[in-house]
């Protein structure tokens, strides 16, 4: 058990609503040296309270009164992305596909063994962090995109006719460019004159 | 012999009248009808040529040996008399044993000369026949001596050639007359029509078949022309086909011909002078075959329908029976063809199929939901399974009141019915009206429609035994189905319970302190599992359908209650309702009520040698329930009531009231403690009671 302990201290979000199910969650991440950071009895309670914990790992029951595990983990990734495992007594094919299509990162049966629920919370978490990093480089991909889209159209010759451009169009898409420049990287868009008067 | 002629004149008119005489011979010999009076004939011409006297013809008879003289003329009568026969060795016999013809005769050293007066010289022999067994000899005599003319013997065998020829003739005639009696014999003996006819189409012969045919009773037809004799309607079919034997490379023809009301193959020769005709009456044959031909069809269609039935199923079966029907009425020419169908009790019968000739009302729509007790004659004879037919309805009897109604109502004449049976049981019966005149089945065809109606039961009784086993099929699939989803909720719920006791574990381990009873914490740890144990026998009894909540508190309390210490009076009062809970509220509740049970005997029977449980459950307003669990002991501590103090009991029944049955929680002391827990009916997605 202590081979399996984390440096990290992750906050646990536990989202069941059978009491000692509960009790049985809780004395096993205990054990594993989590940290319960809110219980939670359904999937509504669950979407309020994670705002608040802000927890690094839900674990959630499926068959919840109000709200479904799988419906709660829908909502939690949209609103809240955070990493899900799911701990049901069922485990037929279709609630494992519609969890795997909800985004969870993880299913594991109950009752479990503490180092099976480890693993599925570590893995869980590994997927979300590479899931995360994923979509901040396809923000910066598509960021890039937009901007050489931007700088095309401010090409000075037209591809054309092969004439300079100087209609009005030309010189207030310019502007607008060189306005939406931050004020703190104007420096690098400087001619050498201008750079050498603002360096004295 | 020179000498007999004076000279050649004379000669030459002897000739002459030589030739006369056999020429006036020959015309005589021809209108002879016999061989004796042949032979008597020339016997008697002989005398007329010149020279020759008398002639006679002598016998051999085979028995005696002895010639006998058959016939004779211009003899003296005492030759007759004394020559009648000669016997073997006298001179006479020894002559007429020749085997040639001997002439002049008598020759050198065999002649005969009658000596008596007038003297008879034997002056030639011509044997007349001659064979193994018969000989008769004819003999020309003279009663002068010497040589005849030397044309005699020429001229005797001309006689005799005109003699045989004659009798060639006679016996040909006779031929010819006994083979046409012969024919005509045997052609009376012809039991079909035969004729004959000449080039111009006029009768030569008929038969007695033929005669009675055409109703010809006149004596005499020969010569009478046939249309005469035959009438005008066989005439006009006869002269075709004899104009295509007539025409006809082979010289016959052979054809097939109706003539009142029967059927003749007729073979039509032609011969040398006409036509010859043989009615070959074929009738009998033709009704035969066109019965057997019949009998072929209908069994081929039999065949094919009870084949047919074999793979039909549903829908398939229904439309095979109705073309069974149609095929069926349309072969044996009937007016309305269906089947009825009783019920399995004999209560109902339905007219389910029918089959109707053009012009033939349909009566499956009048013939539904009829009480087989109201018709006690069709149901008496079905019920003796034997195929039965009603020549004419008006002969039912007197106990057939309502047959006969039915029947008139649907305007039958005659009526065939085959009850369709399996095994002993009658399942229905195919009927078969004739609706435009009375009408007989022959036994044939009853036993054919027996074998359809055997393969429309089989046919019914496979489809009734295939609908219920697909019934089954889809019940025991419904069932498995059922099964497979239990067994599902089974695992989740074992599941569930395993990890609810790992829960507990955890919680009392949490709740543990170094002061504690171990055999206390075992038991607690015992009764709490119990609790859970109990509530999941009770629903998997149930399969899991909402439970009854007085029951499901009998049984926790008193599981509970059963660990109380000897010794003890508990008295147990629940309240009776018909409030049930759905399976989670039920688990949630019993282990609620086990550790109520567990608190009550913990700390209220501390110190008292009895104690009273009572358990009261309502139904409140918008769907709630209360339960409220009192004892009459010293009640709960202020700090507990406070909820400054808790223990792992109090802990739990707290949340399972509120989480798992998402109620409220009220301690509070009235007489005892007592503890209210209000929660909600669950309801469904659908907005059912899901407790009902």
């Amino acid at each position: 058990m202590e081979r399996m302990k984390i440096s990290r201290k992750r906050k646990v979000l536990i989202v069941e609503d059978d009491h000692l199910v509960s009790e049985m969650i809780r004395g096993i991440l205990e054990e594993l040296g989590y940290e319960i950071t809110g219980e939670a009895e359904d999937g509504h309670e669950a979407l309020s309270m994670i705002k608040e914990v802000k927890p690094d790992v839900v674990i959630m029951d499926i068959k919840m009164p109000k709200m479904s595990g799988i419906e709660a983990s829908i909502l939690i990734q949209k609103h809240f992305p955070t990493p899900i495992v799911i701990l049901s007594a069922y485990e037929t094919e279709d609630l494992v596909k519609e969890a795997s299509e909800a985004g969870v990162g993880a299913y594991v049966v109950k009752p479990p063994q503490p180092a099976e629920l480890f693993r599925a919370i570590e893995i869980a978490c590994g997927r979300f962090d590479d899931l995360q990093e994923l979509s901040d480089v396809r923000r910066k991909y598509e960021q890039a995109m937009k901007t050489i889209e931007n700088l095309s159209k401010l090409l000075p010759v037209c591809p054309g006719c092969g004439e300079e451009k100087r209609d009005e169009d030309y010189a207030r898409m310019l502007n607008m460019y060189l306005s939406s420049i931050p004020v703190e990287e104007i420096g690098r868009y400087l001619c050498s004159r201008c750079r050498s008067r603002t360096d004295k | 012999m020179s000498g007999f002629y004076a000279n050649g004149r004379e000669r030459s008119q002897l000739i002459i009248e030589h030739f006369d005489i056999l020429s006036a011979v020959c015309i005589e010999l021809n209108s002879l009808e016999d061989s004796s009076s042949v032979f008597k004939h020339i016997v008697d011409s002989a005398p007329r040529f010149k020279g020759i006297d008398s002639a006679g013809i002598y016998v051999l008879d085979s028995s005696s040996g002895e010639f006998i003289l058959e016939y004779a003329t211009g003899l003296p009568g005492g030759f007759v008399d004394s020559h009648p026969s000669s016997r073997p060795g006298s001179g006479l016999h020894e002559m007429l044993h020749c085997n040639e013809t001997a002439y002049p005769c008598p020759s050198e050293g065999s002649s005969f000369t009658y000596e008596g007066s007038p003297q008879v010289f034997i002056k030639g022999l011509f044997p007349l026949i001659r064979s193994e067994i018969a000989l008769s000899v004819m003999f020309i005599a003279s009663s002068e001596p010497g040589a005849l003319p030397q044309e005699i013997p020429r001229i005797m065998h001309i006689m005799l050639a005109m003699a045989k020829a004659t009798i060639s003739r006679i016996d040909l005639e006779s031929s010819v007359r006994r083979s046409e009696m012969e024919h005509s014999l045997l052609l009376e003996g012809v039991l079909d029509p035969v004729f004959a006819l000449g080039d111009n189409l006029e009768m030569k012969y008929c038969n007695g078949a033929f005669r009675q045919l055409v109703c010809f009773e006149e004596e005499g037809i020969e010569k009478a022309a046939f249309s005469e004799v035959a009438g005008l309607e066989l005439t006009n079919i006869m002269r075709e086909k004899f104009d295509e034997a007539l025409d006809s490379d082979q010289g016959f023809r052979i054809s097939t011909l109706e003539y009142r009301e029967r059927v003749f193959n007729t073979f039509i020769s032609r011969t040398p002078d006409g036509i010859f005709v043989l009615m070959n009456d074929i009738s009998e044959a033709e009704q035969t075959r066109k019965k057997l031909n019949f009998r072929e069809r209908f069994e081929s269609l039999l065949i094919t329908i009870s084949t047919d039935f074999i793979i039909m199923r549903g829908s398939a079966l229904n439309l095979g029976i109705n073309d069974a029907l149609l095929n069926i009425g349309v072969s044996i020419e009937i007016d309305r063809a269906y089947l009825f169908q009783f019920s399995d009790t004999l209560s109902i019968m339905n007219n389910t199929h029918e089959w109707c000739a053009t012009n033939v009302q349909p009566q499956i729509e009048n013939q539904q939901g009829l009480k087989p007790d109201n018709y006690p004659w069709l149901m008496n004879r079905l019920s003796r399974h034997c195929a039965f037919q009603v020549l004419s309805i008006p002969d039912l009897p007197s106990w057939a009141e309502a047959e006969r109604e039915l029947f008139e109502s649907r305007n039958i004449q005659s009526l065939l019915v085959i009850p369709i049976v399996h095994g002993n049981s009658l399942i229905g019966y195919l009927g078969f009206d004739s609706v435009n005149h009375e009408r007989y089945w022959s036994e044939d065809i009853i036993d054919l429609l027996r074998v359809v109606g055997d393969a429309i039961g089989n046919a019914l009784v496979r489809n009734r035994m295939e609908k219920k086993l697909i019934e089954m099929y889809r019940r025991a699939e419904k069932e498995a189905q059922i099964n497979a989803v239990l067994l599902r909720e089974v695992n989740h719920r074992v599941k569930n319970n395993l990890s609810e006791i790992i829960g507990i574990l955890y919680a009392q381990r949490r709740y543990a302190s170094d002061n504690d009873d171990h055999d206390e914490f075992v038991q607690s740890l015992i009764g709490r599992i119990r609790g859970l144990a109990t509530v999941h026998d009770m629903l998997s009894s149930s399969g899991w359908n909402p439970l009854e909540l007085t029951m499901l508190a009998r049984r926790i309390i008193n599981g509970a209650i059963a660990t109380a210490p000897d010794g003890k009076k508990l008295k147990v009062s629940i309240s009776k309702t018909s409030i049930r809970v759905n399976p989670n509220q039920a688990h949630a509740l019993a282990l609620i009520l086990n550790e109520l049970v567990r608190n009550s005997l913990k700390h209220a029977l501390a110190g008292r040698d009895s104690l009273r449980i009572k358990v009261r459950m309502r139904k409140r307003r918008a769907g709630r329930i209360t339960l409220v669990y009192s004892d009459n002991g010293p009640g709960y501590p202020e700090e507990v009531l406070k909820h400054d103090r808790i223990n792992l009991g109090l802990d739990l029944i707290q949340n399972l009231t509120i989480k798992n049955l998402q109620g409220e929680l009220t301690l509070q002391n009235d007489g005892g403690a007592s503890a209210k827990v209000v929660f909600r009916r669950t309801r469904t997605e659908d907005g059912t009671d899901e407790n009902k």
